[in-house]
């Protein structure tokens, strides 16, 4: 009901106006205000005072529909920083919010209080009010308006800016804080949202194929674009559970690192094939810019290194299977690990 | 069906597995590897025919709990095939159409792990395009007589019964129309059993001639005419059970085994990017399972899990080959190797058994609004 609610709320806000601007890197306040107005960012943190897995619920209705509509906003990152901001009894401030990369490599260092160091590709880094980091061990919140940004984008044009601190001093300083949980989280909400956007891109792929008349009939009608679609489809389904088995993880707690590295990599996987086959069955017109098909696959493509590309997940997973040498790879996958 | 129950049920068929004396040799693709005496010890513990009524010889237990054993079958590479078909398929049609007279006779034989079946249905002429089947079985005073070949047919020579696809009526505009299931036994006066070695040399297909072989009245099951619809109705049982992914599994349980005691990146990304397949797979077809469970038939989500399934188990092979192992040898006691072979030589007939992946992309199409 959330779920279309907030799509009801985007089908009729998110104009040709809003996506041309967005497209040329201008914030849209005006959503922004309306979508806040309406209590639906930073669901997931919002809820956590109740129940867990109801706020997790909510949070995915939400993205899902946020991604179903190509939305040029950080609500997922919104929700993200409140997540984390919630979980370490720190105030969440009112507004558009971002998180770190947390990539391996990346590093801030704390002395006095302060915080120095450079955070790459934090999405739309210059509109944020406050930057969810890791540094010295720590849960920070930071201020990106006190730091020096360079802007950046991603291919669907999504910021994606550079922000370099020089001993800053932080908005608040939260507990200890686990990268790798951190880095799980993020993953599973970008999972999430390229299964839904990989979904639309395979409807619009549908329906255009049903229009289509080549040959006298539609292409939809010949097996070779059939095929191709049906193959989609299947990638469409498995990334969409392997997402909701990630949220079902995150809810119960329960093999967090295992079933979001799974949500990622197959999410990632299935992007490539999706936006192939979409583009291949489109022919030339789904490769301009006034055709939509091109928000969805230019964001699952954008999507697929953010968080852990394949090759990092994969690896990890494997890791776990032969870090394990007491469990048969079956029973890891059977139960978890 | 709540998560314990479930995972004491595991730790029952695993104990199970543990101490049964077939399991010394795992084999790839084991649901098509025929072990009567396996299947005997099987039945007896109580897990063959597990979802049927009691007064069958079944358990009553749910379809979650036969689903986790039977994963756990297919994940030990034991050698299920002798029973399969009629565990997975012939008892529950003859739950669903037969009369009470046909399931007593058959039905506990099924469950106590005595009684095997084959599926009659491909013809020489007649694969993908099943409707186009010509075996004929005409009624005659008190009973019918079939004429016919049928082809395919796994363990026809070792099982004993063959639940047939026949034409019984004529309807060149509706060929789904007309055609009836008949139950016979392969003992049969006029049948004979032809055999058909496959590519990885082993005896499991046989070729079916039927030469006026007669049946009794009572062999046909359900309803004249009704045998496509009847045959439709199951296809989701068919189609999204684990065998349609895990056939191959016991192969990469043996790698990981050898990438354990060598541990690189390579073999590490190789294994995840399996488990990142395998698992969401995994689920949708668990969820299928509930789904039958209560009742529903779910074709269309079916047709996705065997179509991603059947890809997932042939590239497990295929990647090992490829990427990481120079040599397979199926006569070799080195158990990897050994495997490893019979994975790739049994994937071919992964994307074409129970719906070739032609057929699957057809439904899922279908269900996409493009036919």
């Amino acid at each position: 009901m959330i779920e279309d609610t907030v799509r009801r709320t985007l089908a009729d806000a998110l104009t040709a106006n809003v996506i041309e601007a967005a497209e040329h890197g201008a914030w849209a306040g005006t959503l922004w205000e309306r979508l806040e107005a309406q209590g639906f960012l930073q669901p997931a943190a919002l809820a956590e005072s109740g129940d867990l897995g109801e706020g997790l619920e909510i949070e995915a209705a939400v993205l899902r529909a946020a991604a179903a509509s190509a939305l040029p906003l950080p609500i997922a990152e919104t929700a993200l920083a409140g997540w984390f901001l919630t979980r370490h009894n720190l105030e969440t401030p009112t507004g558009p919010l971002s998180i770190a990369s947390f990539a391996e490599n990346e590093s801030l260092s704390m002395a006095d209080g302060r915080v120095s160091g450079r955070l790459e590709r934090v999405p739309w880094g210059r509109n944020a009010v406050g930057v969810v980091a890791i540094a010295g061990g720590a849960m920070l919140l930071l201020d990106p308006r006190a730091a020096a940004i360079t802007p950046g984008a991603n291919m669907a044009a999504e910021p994606r800016d550079t922000i370099e601190f020089s001993k800053t001093k932080p908005i608040a300083i939260g507990g200890a804080a686990d990268r790798e949980q951190m880095l799980c989280r993020c993953a599973a909400v970008r999972a999430l949202q390229m299964a839904e956007a990989a979904a639309r891109a395979l409807e619009i792929s549908v329906e255009y194929a049903g229009q289509r008349k080549q040959f006298g009939k539609p292409i939809g009608g010949f097996q070779a674009i059939q095929h191709q679609l049906a193959a989609a489809a299947g990638e469409v389904a498995s990334a969409r559970v392997a997402a909701r088995q990630a949220y079902l993880a995150l809810a119960a707690g329960q093999n967090v690192v295992f079933a979001c590295a799974i949500a990622k990599a197959r999410a990632n996987d299935a992007a490539g094939t999706v936006a192939r086959i979409a583009h291949q069955v489109h022919g030339a017109i789904g490769f301009t810019q006034e055709y939509q098909l091109h928000r969805f696959t230019r964001r699952i493509q954008s999507w697929r290194g953010e968080f852990g590309a394949s090759a990092l997940w994969n690896r990890r997973l494997g890791e776990m299977v032969l870090g394990a040498p007491d469990r048969t790879l079956w029973s890891i996958v059977a139960s978890g690990i | 069906m709540n998560q314990p129950e479930l995972e004491r049920v595991r730790a029952e068929i695993r104990e199970f597995l543990a101490n049964d004396p077939s399991i010394a040799k795992p084999h790839a693709d084991s649901w098509s590897h025929f072990d009567a005496a396996f299947s005997g010890r099987l039945g007896r513990a109580g897990y063959i025919g597990m979802t049927w009524p009691k007064r069958y010889g079944g358990g009553e237990r749910s379809s979650l709990e036969r689903y986790v054993v039977i994963e756990e079958l297919l994940a030990a590479g034991a050698p299920a095939a002798a029973h399969w078909i009629a565990d997975r398929q012939t008892g529950p049609q003859l739950l669903r159409f037969g009369t009470e007279a046909q399931r007593q006779q058959v039905l506990p034989a099924i469950a106590r792990g005595e009684c095997f079946c084959s599926i009659g249905m491909s013809e020489p002429d007649s694969g993908s395009d099943l409707a186009s089947v010509r075996t004929r079985a005409t009624r005659t005073g008190d009973g019918w007589v079939i004429n016919g070949r049928k082809i395919w047919t796994s363990y026809a020579h070792q099982s004993h019964y063959v639940l047939m696809l026949c034409r019984t009526s004529d309807n060149p505009a509706a060929r789904q129309q007309g055609l009836s299931q008949i139950l016979v036994p392969l003992d049969t006066a006029g049948l004979s059993i032809r055999p058909i070695i496959n590519m990885a040399g082993a005896h499991d297909f046989n070729e079916l001639l039927f030469e006026d072989v007669q049946v009794p009245a009572d062999a046909l099951l359900g309803s004249e005419g009704k045998g496509w619809d009847q045959v439709i109705s199951e296809l989701a049982f068919e189609r999204s059970g684990p065998e349609r992914f895990l056939s191959s599994f016991v192969l990469l349980e043996a790698f990981a085994e050898l990438a354990r005691q060598q541990p690189s990146a390579e073999s590490a990304t190789l294994i995840g990017s399996m488990i990142s397949r395998l698992v969401p797979l995994r689920g949708m077809s668990m969820s299928i399972a509930a789904r039958l469970g209560q009742g529903e038939s779910p074709n269309f989500e079916a047709a996705l899990v065997k179509e991603m399934g059947s890809l997932f188990e042939q590239d497990i092979g295929d990647r090992l080959l490829g990427e990481i192992v120079p040599a397979a040898d199926p006569t070799s006691d080195d158990k990897f190797k050994r495997l490893l072979a019979e994975a790739v030589l049994h994937a071919p007939s992964f994307s074409i058994r129970g719906g070739t992946r032609e057929i699957l992309r057809g439904i899922i199409a279908r269900d996409l609004g493009l036919r």
